[in-house]
């Protein structure tokens, strides 16, 4: 209680190796979160491109993004948008299907997890580019398969009006990762619950709807809001495309800003656009934590 | 979705465990997914059998699904020296991201749960809050950070932010643990004359191993798998100094100068996935648990 009135550098004086234990972490956020943040923000209001000190301080940064360099900034909002919008309902979907599906005890249904959870796990450079290498419009396999089935060829990621659908359903191989949360979820179910329901002669869609969907709000309350900011953010078509795709039909927001910083050297510029897109990443955020009304808390 | 359904109301209309209704949802059931089994793997069978072919094979049209024979000598492409360079500096940032993250995330969580100061509630606030964090904004400053240090083309920037607490996320785990842990333990150590550093070292550390065991795989399979720092910080740097995945994209991506071997490309390819899925695969359920623990508590 003493210790309460004397000041902060007596507590420094007489604690100094609990502070040691704390000094570590504390100078990383100082060093590795707070300036970044601090430096980011002021780099946005000017030039810089590394080679001389930020010079040229003002808003011309944020006017070029929305005025002269807005038909390539627009675009790109727009298809990381739509991208967000469609690929993380339907992945959240399918990987709850595929939880459903695995929800029992049937023989081989660990084996079976594990093996979906597979391509969640291997490096994603890897990833990439076997998926380039399958969807090749002259030697990949997909085309080979979808002539076999009698169906047109395609040329994927190199057709404007094909890359963000073909990007998409790449990225339907991982939902694996989802499915791991939805399996947790699904077990935490009440049994009892859905007991009661079927006693109550719903039958196994019923019981789907109104007991175990409810019950798993929380977890489908936590995978839309990381999934979707994790999709606003994605970068990784970056290594299939190796830039923005053809007519930058795959220039997402984050690629968009990779190409700013790290091609153009064009860092202050980067640093405006990542601040837009945490405005961006911000609302987005907010929106779902005020609609989240129908998310059900036990406790 | 239909099988589901179907097999769930299985048992109100039939109670009899083998009757043949039974039987035939079963097999509907495994037939499905068997097929969606079959469309998972076909990438990881595309990989597996291109890394067999020949140059000419990959190439040939129309598409060939097997190789002819067996080609065992694409998998020697990957144990040149430019390749084994690699391999060294992947080691060497996944050796020191483990060591960093295993080690300072206990040492700061333990100053977190066993230690009093004043400014605990407040620093605790400050860190977690960084969580919130999109690495959008951090990167671009913390590569010029790195630029003004000259720390650029070298392996330090991929290791040594992890030297500086071990990650906020791995903190919160370990002090989530500690927590589970007894403090008598502690109290009798101190009784006997330990100081704090020497009940770290010598009684709470040990005692975290599971959850650090976590960490470490988690460290490991990140960092093996990472291609973004590297492409940031490695990016003018020689090849003598890139990691695995850099160098696979560099030369196998587009314009990289192995782009149409696509032979060399899966075999590497399946060579760089053993890793990571070996280590899944004996802690699959370390794994799969920390994963749900992240999270419904992250």
């Amino acid at each position: 209680m003493t210790n309460k009135k004397r000041g902060l550098i007596y507590d420094f004086r007489t604690n100094w190796k609990s502070y040691i234990f704390v000094l570590p972490v504390v100078l990383g956020v100082l060093i590795f979160s707070v300036y970044p943040i601090v430096s980011s923000l002021f780099y946005s209001f000017t030039d810089y491109n590394i080679a001389y000190p930020p010079y040229n301080f003002g808003l011309q940064n944020y006017i070029k993004a929305f005025t002269t360099d807005w038909a390539k900034l627009g675009k790109s909002i727009g298809i990381t948008l739509l991208y967000t919008v469609i690929s993380v309902p339907v992945n959240m979907l399918l990987s709850f299907g595929l939880a459903l599906l695995l929800d029992r005890a049937a023989k081989g249904v660990g084996v079976f997890r594990v093996l979906f959870y597979t391509p969640v796990i291997i490096p994603g450079i890897v990833v990439s580019l076997l998926w380039v290498d399958i969807i090749d419009p002259v030697y990949g396999i997909a085309n080979a398969i979808l002539q076999g089935l009698g169906l047109p060829k395609s040329n994927f990621i190199y057709d404007p009006s094909t890359a963000l659908a073909t990007v998409i359903v790449i990225g339907f191989w991982n939902i694996g990762a989802n499915m791991i949360l939805w399996l947790s979820a699904l077990k935490n179910v009440s049994a009892e619950l859905k007991e009661a329901a079927r006693l109550d002669g719903a039958g196994a869609f019923k019981t789907l709807l109104s007991v175990t969907i409810p019950m798993c709000t929380p977890t489908i309350f936590y995978i839309l809001v990381t999934s979707s900011i994790a999709a606003l953010q994605t970068f990784g078509v970056y290594f299939m495309t190796g830039g923005g795709g053809t007519d930058d039909s795959l220039l997402f927001f984050g690629v968009k800003i990779y190409l700013e910083a790290f091609r153009s050297t064009r860092f202050g510029y980067a640093c405006a656009l990542s601040w837009i897109m945490f405005v961006i990443v911000g609302l987005v955020s907010c929106a779902l934590f005020k609609s989240n009304r129908w998310v059900y808390y036990e406790d | 979705m239909r099988t589901d359904s179907a097999a769930q109301t299985a048992p109100l209309r039939k109670k009899s465990k083998y009757g043949p209704a039974r039987i035939v949802k079963w097999i509907v059931y495994y037939a499905a997914i068997a097929v969606l089994l079959c469309i998972f793997l076909l990438p990881f069978m595309t990989m597996l059998s291109k890394s067999f072919m020949t140059y000419t094979e990959v190439r040939e049209l129309p598409v060939r699904f097997w190789a002819r024979v067996m080609q065992f000598s694409n998998y020697a492409v990957a144990f040149q020296a430019k390749y084994l360079r690699m391999l060294l500096n992947t080691l060497i940032v996944v050796a020191m991201n483990m060591l960093g993250a295993t080690l300072m995330s206990a040492f700061s969580a333990f100053g977190f749960t066993r230690m009093k100061f004043k400014l605990k509630k407040p620093l605790f606030v400050l860190i977690m809050s960084t969580l919130m964090l999109p690495t959008m904004i951090t990167q671009i400053p913390t590569y010029i950070l790195f630029a003004n240090l000259h720390m650029l083309d070298s392996l330090f920037p991929l290791f040594i932010s992890t030297f500086f607490g071990g990650g906020v996320l791995n903190i919160f785990l370990v002090m989530q643990f500690m927590r589970g842990i007894p403090k008598d333990i502690d109290n009798a150590a101190v009784i006997d004359g330990a100081g704090p550093f020497r009940i770290f070292f010598s009684i709470a550390l040990p005692l975290c191993k599971p959850v650090l065991l976590y960490i470490a795989i988690t460290v490991f399979t990140g960092c093996w798998n990472d291609i973004q720092g590297p492409l940031i910080y490695l990016n003018s740097a020689g090849v003598e100094k890139y990691t695995l995945s850099l160098g696979f994209y560099f030369d196998f991506g587009a314009g990289g100068q192995f782009e149409l071997y696509k032979n060399w490309q899966m075999a590497l390819g399946v060579l760089m996935t053993i890793p990571p899925a070996v280590v899944f695969f004996i802690f699959q359920r370390q794994l799969l648990d920390g994963v749900v623990m992240t999270g419904v508590k992250g």
